[in-house]
């Protein structure tokens, strides 16, 4: 059984926006350490891109990290047009974060971007988002092999 | 299909010992400036890996990443020296990190630390005066162009 550990949304200048813990398997660290590791990513995205050993073909080939296999954990990221990042950590394998991480964007885009008292890059504080997010971890927890 | 784009061997304080490329599309202008890019960024890398896992064990952290465009595959060993392994993003159900390994154990490992004339941690390219290096990376070819994923 797949659970999803962490989740994060990262703004374009690598400042952290959300950072939520989902599990309690997840290892328990400090606020600035959520930061730090906000910041790490974003700069590994743009470095990244710049290894890539083949030029780039097509503009629509995104060379930034889609995926991280590390040991006992695994990491998928999103990243939008705009220079948002989300990210979420689960302990195993699942073809199907890909596909929670495009849910999550879309109520992003409802429930953040919609409200006209949102400020753009800010920290999101929206507790309609954080019950839909909390739906959707629980629903792919359990759909999830 | 020419899956595998290239391969990079570091020692523990980041000089690039070795590099080797079988099918790379983009030219390397800045060849130093890249293998400095490419440790730092591993480096910074596994550090993250560790500190989000939450183990704080002697395993480097990553086994593999992938992008758009390419798959990065990192094999590190005990002693510090890293293996790196460029290939299409789309290999499903290969473990390039078990080929690091076995490259490592039965190519790296007989053509350098078993090699009386081999001075420890420096480069295994081509141009350094060993005659031994050219074996390692004649080995080092025939056993990458035999592996499924090669074509």
């Amino acid at each position: 059984m797949m659970v999803i550990l962490y989740f994060f949304v990262v703004n374009k200048a690598g400042g952290l926006m959300l950072q939520r813990t989902y599990s309690d398997r997840a290892p328990r660290l400090s606020q600035n350490d959520y930061l730090h590791l906000a910041s790490t990513f974003h700069g590994m995205q743009l470095l990244a891109a710049e290894l890539s050993p083949n030029s780039y073909s097509s503009p629509n080939v995104f060379s930034g990290i889609k995926r991280i296999q590390g040991v006992g954990f695994s990491l998928y990221a999103l990243s939008t047009a705009t220079g948002l990042q989300m990210f979420v950590t689960s302990d195993s394998h699942s073809d199907k974060m890909h596909e929670f991480l495009a849910d999550a964007y879309s109520s992003y885009s409802d429930f953040v971007m919609k409200n006209p008292f949102y400020e753009i890059d800010m920290p999101i504080r929206s507790e309609l988002w954080d019950d839909h997010l909390k739906a959707l971890v629980e629903k792919y927890n359990k759909i999830t092999p | 299909m020419m899956a595998i784009y290239c391969m990079y061997i570091f020692d523990r304080n980041g000089n690039c010992l070795l590099y080797r490329e079988w099918n790379r599309t983009r030219l390397r202008v800045d060849i130093a400036g890249e293998e400095k890019n490419l440790y730092g960024m591993l480096f910074a890398l596994c550090n993250f890996c560790r500190q989000l896992s939450g183990h704080d064990s002697t395993s480097s952290g990553l086994h593999f990443y992938e992008t758009g465009s390419y798959a990065l595959h990192y094999y590190q060993t005990l002693t510090g020296l890293r293996f790196i392994m460029m290939t299409n993003p789309k290999i499903a159900n290969f473990d390039v990190v078990q080929t690091l390994k076995h490259i490592y154990e039965s190519i790296y490992v007989q053509y350098t630390s078993l090699n009386a004339f081999y001075t420890h941690n420096t480069s295994v390219s081509n141009q350094s005066n060993c005659a031994e290096n050219s074996e390692l990376i004649k080995h080092l070819d025939s056993h990458i162009k035999s592996l499924s994923i090669y074509s």
